[in-house]
């Protein structure tokens, strides 16, 4: 091999490996699964576990909403998939809500999981077609666990505790 | 050859151009990715989930700053010749792969700096000066 060609390799090379520890830096990802998945997502590789998924959905639809994290987070190990992290932040909310108080700490971790969602989505925006969920996007979500985390005048209000889980 | 000048015939020199291309900067490279690598004991949280396994700590301006200056005393020991990378005598081809070593070398060693100061608080700024007095003589 020509010194030439050596050295555009080497500065492929070295161009990938530069790129590769930028991501790593700018993602900072939590596992090794999460590299994984986020270099497989990044060229649109990236496959969750279908059977995963669908058992995730079985639990969450019981109210076990522990289990149906579990599945939901095997099913999704890299954390790249924006449907299945809507689904999880979806547990926390309904685990969460209370007709006199809210689960705060709860909340917060499906407001940190359901932004995480809304970043790694395409668009932005994620939209789910699920007749069981009252809240079908993204945003709604967002908002309703804002609301939630939220102290104002209207927690003190009597009616609240007719209010309907979402 | 004198240590002011470039190789002689940089064209046959291809292990030269392996080392420079490919063997330099993959070592800077790994010493800059795993020099930031941290890791934290792992805790269970409240809501029952392990907390993150990895930590990846960008080198701070101090480092990047006592990288600087420990590239100019390895230029000034002579253990650095810049000529030898980047001169008017090499072709592109060749000064772009020095200027990647360069680059690398900077990047290893602000990460080798973050790696042994602590991060935060009065040890942080002790090393800090430590290393910059150190150099600096």
């Amino acid at each position: 091999m020509s010194p030439r060609v050596t050295r555009i390799a080497g500065l492929f090379c070295s161009a990938a490996c530069a790129a590769f520890i930028v991501w790593i830096y700018a993602r900072q990802p939590a596992t090794l699964a999460q590299v994984a998945g986020g270099l497989t997502s990044a060229v649109g590789a990236y496959r969750i576990d279908r059977a995963g998924f669908d058992e995730g959905l079985r639990f969450f639809r019981r109210d076990r909403f522990s289990e149906a994290r579990a599945a939901l987070g095997r099913a999704d190990p890299a954390q790249q998939d924006p449907r299945t992290q809507f689904y999880i932040a979806y547990t926390y909310y309904r685990e969460g809500w209370g007709r006199l108080y809210n689960d705060d700490a709860l909340f917060q971790r499906g407001l940190d999981v359901v932004n995480h969602a809304i970043a790694i989505a395409p668009t932005g925006r994620i939209v789910v077609d699920d007749a069981t969920l009252g809240m079908r996007s993204a945003d709604e979500l967002k908002a309703e666990l804002q609301r939630g985390l939220t102290s104002d005048a209207s927690d003190l209000n009597p009616l609240r505790v007719f209010g309907e889980r979402k | 050859m004198t240590p002011g000048s470039a190789p002689a015939n940089e064209a046959d020199d291809n292990p030269g151009a392996a080392r420079e291309a490919f063997a330099l900067p993959l070592i800077f490279l790994t010493v800059t990715l795993l020099g930031g690598y941290r890791a934290p004991a792992p805790v269970a949280s409240r809501l029952g989930e392990a907390s993150a396994s990895l930590r990846f700590l960008a080198p701070s301006l101090g480092a990047l700053v006592l990288a600087l200056i420990l590239l100019g005393v390895l230029a000034r020991c002579g253990a650095l010749v810049p000529v030898w990378l980047m001169s008017a005598r090499r072709s592109s081809l060749g000064n772009l792969s020095g200027a990647v070593v360069l680059a690398t070398l900077f990047a290893a060693s602000a990460q080798i700096f973050n790696l042994l100061t602590p991060e935060a608080g009065l040890l942080h700024f002790l090393f800090s000066v430590f290393f910059f007095v150190l150099l600096w003589n």
